[in-house]
């Protein structure tokens, strides 16, 4: 499981990476936009968690572009607080993953899992047909 | 903070310009009346004037000599008396008895010599007296015997203003051929007429004289009549028209209208101040969430891992954070208390370059820092720090592709101008205008805070913000702070 953490607070990028990396996940992480889809063209990711509201390009509209790359690819949104609005457009959008800060470790782990095992059963229901 | 505009809602703005144009209508309407009331007592003065009088007494002249003579009270023996040419053949003609010759303030009783016979007290006492005393003493003429009413009316008719003649005065006229005369004639008259013959005085301009004459033109009688005002305070009622109700009733109207609108707008600025308050609570709670999940994050690495090196580096990662969760609420107490914050030396270069390290900068941006070395200002270092982070953050993004923020500074006497220029999106006029209200934001994600705290913290600095913009072609920030030696 390889996983691309994008957040422009570098200790909070940072710790998370050490929190991930310790329950077994391969961790890249980037403090920016534009070099978070630099790694994410060099890399096969499979899930990427990203911070909403970052300086330059925000996280929508890197999953935007990254969707353009990996149509497959997972998202969750880490971000100090969304609206219940916006959240519902995201929704529509397809992302259906968030996590307010600050979380709770086990919540983002829980929703990694969650995604996992749904991408097992795709897998699974791939292998059927 | 710029002047505030007052600007009431559009509906009330129709229904209040109608009642400042109904309160003016009605007033000219009122005050129309006001100007007949004016014209009318003009009027009535007129009626009363001297020269009104003097033509009525010109006009019934006839008929008042025939009244006097009727009455037998007569002032030419009097005349001959005081002249010294007493026509004794004319008296015996004219009267068998007594002659009662009267002027203001003494009643002459002559014989039928000629002689004077009797002098009354001086007439200032109400005639209810005088009268019954004379008749008492001597058996006048039938003209003394007339009771006070009768002489009273006579006067009256003479005025043509029964209702107005003083009833209780203190001084009652007796025979009545005359012309009211003012003090200029009075005057005239004085040197006319000898020493002893009595003038009233005329300072009081609500009397009004009558001076009367015989049918020869002589001076006898003084009349002294006090017009009441009575009549026209009456008349007042009448000018008293609806207008002027009207009139009240507008302006009652739009005090209230004004009253209620500034109750709302105090309502509406309580308001939005509670708003202002949560909002800036939702921006301090969202500064805090970072550095917060940080030490969240750090309590589960310090349970779960055992490597002193790394634990050092947690630690002081926690460290960090709490110290930048204090800085926060530090910064934002400070500001809320109106505090400006230690002001100190800062090279802006210097702390423009700081930003732009952490910022994360999309690679088709390129900023050109052309910023004099040992540009110094006087200010707070984080409250500028923040003025700067925020202003570049906006140039930032107002770039979508290829783009050039350029940053310069002019000096000037004390104070330091830093210019922002970028070419990105620009912003539109009707936003320019709002772009320091607090909260107003074009932006999706923006809370729309940004710029208002950097004009408060600005001016807390002693500095300004003047932004110029235009659309699609960029804009330009520029700071003005105090020069630091």
């Amino acid at each position: 499981m390889k996983i691309l953490l994008v957040d422009d607070n570098f200790e909070l990028g940072f710790t998370l990476k050490e929190l991930l990396e310790l329950k077994g996940f391969q961790v890249e992480y980037v403090e920016d936009g534009f070099a978070a889809l630099d790694k994410f063209k060099e890399n096969n990711f499979d899930l990427v968690i990203m911070d909403i509201v970052m300086p330059g390009i925000d996280g929508i509209e890197i999953f935007k572009k990254m969707k353009e790359i990996k149509k497959d690819i997972k998202a969750i949104f880490v971000s100090a607080f969304i609206e219940d609005k916006r959240k519902e457009e995201l929704k529509k959008m397809g992302i259906k993953y968030f996590v307010e800060k600050p979380y709770d470790f086990s919540k983002i782990v829980s929703k990694i899992e969650e995604m996992l095992s749904s991408n097992y059963k795709k897998e699974k229901e791939a292998q059927k047909f | 903070m710029e002047g505030r505009v007052i600007r009431l809602p559009e509906k009330i703005n129709i229904f209040f310009y109608l009642l400042i144009f109904l309160t003016i209508i009605f007033f000219l309407i009122s005050l129309s009346s006001v100007l007949k009331a004016v014209k009318d007592l003009e009027k009535l003065e007129l009626e009363h004037s001297k020269e009104r009088l003097e033509q009525y007494f010109e006009n019934r002249k006839e008929a008042l000599r025939h009244q006097v003579l009727e009455l037998g009270v007569w002032s030419e023996p009097f005349w001959q008396i005081k002249t010294g040419k007493l026509n004794k053949k004319w008296f015996k003609e004219n009267f068998d008895d007594w002659l009662p010759v009267v002027n203001l303030n003494f009643a002459y009783i002559f014989d039928k010599k000629g002689n004077l016979f009797y002098q009354t007290h001086p007439l200032l006492f109400d005639c209810k007296e005088i009268i019954p005393e004379i008749i008492k003493r001597k058996n006048l003429s039938f003209f003394l015997k007339l009771n006070k009413d009768t002489i009273l009316n006579i006067a009256a008719s003479l005025i043509n203003k029964s209702e107005d003649v003083e009833q209780e005065g203190e001084y009652v006229g007796f025979i009545f051929i005359g012309r009211i005369i003012d003090n200029e004639r009075l005057k005239e008259v004085k040197k006319e007429v000898r020493e002893d013959f009595e003038i009233i005085n005329l300072d009081d301009d609500k009397e009004r004289v009558v001076f009367l004459t015989d049918y020869q033109d002589k001076p006898v009688i003084y009349l002294k009549i006090n017009f009441s005002e009575k009549s026209i305070y009456k008349k007042l009622g009448k000018y008293i028209t609806p207008a002027w109700f009207l009139t009240v009733g507008c302006l009652y109207a739009l005090i209230f209208l004004l009253v209620k609108e500034e109750k709302r707008k105090i309502k509406e600025e309580k308001e939005k101040q509670l708003v202002f308050l949560g909002k800036i609570m939702g921006f301090i709670v969202h500064e805090l969430k970072n550095p917060l999940a940080t030490i969240k994050n750090c309590f589960y690495l310090l349970k779960e891992i055992k490597d002193e090196n790394k634990r050092k580096t947690y630690l002081e990662i926690m460290e960090k954070a709490t110290e930048n969760i204090t800085k926060t609420i530090d910064t934002f107490l400070r500001i809320s208390k109106g505090e400006k914050g230690e002001a100190e030396l800062v090279d802006a270069k210097d702390l423009v370059e700081e930003i732009i390290g952490k910022m994360a900068i999309p690679p088709y941006i390129k900023i050109e820092d052309s910023l004099n070395n040992n540009t110094k200002v006087l200010a707070n270092k984080n409250q500028l720090r923040y003025i700067f982070k925020n202003i570049i953050k906006n140039s930032v993004e107002s770039i979508k592709e290829n783009g050039l923020i350029k940053i310069t500074n002019e000096e000037k006497d004390s104070k330091v101008k830093i210019i922002f220029s970028d070419n990105g999106c620009g912003i539109k006029k009707k936003d320019l205008k709002k772009i320091f209200e607090p909260f107003y934001t074009t932006k999706e994600k923006g809370m729309g805070f940004g710029l208002s705290l950097v004009k408060y913290l600005l001016e807390l600095n002693n500095g300004k913000i003047e932004i110029f913009s235009q659309e699609g072609k960029g804009t330009d920030v520029v700071i003005t702070l105090l020069k630091g030696e």
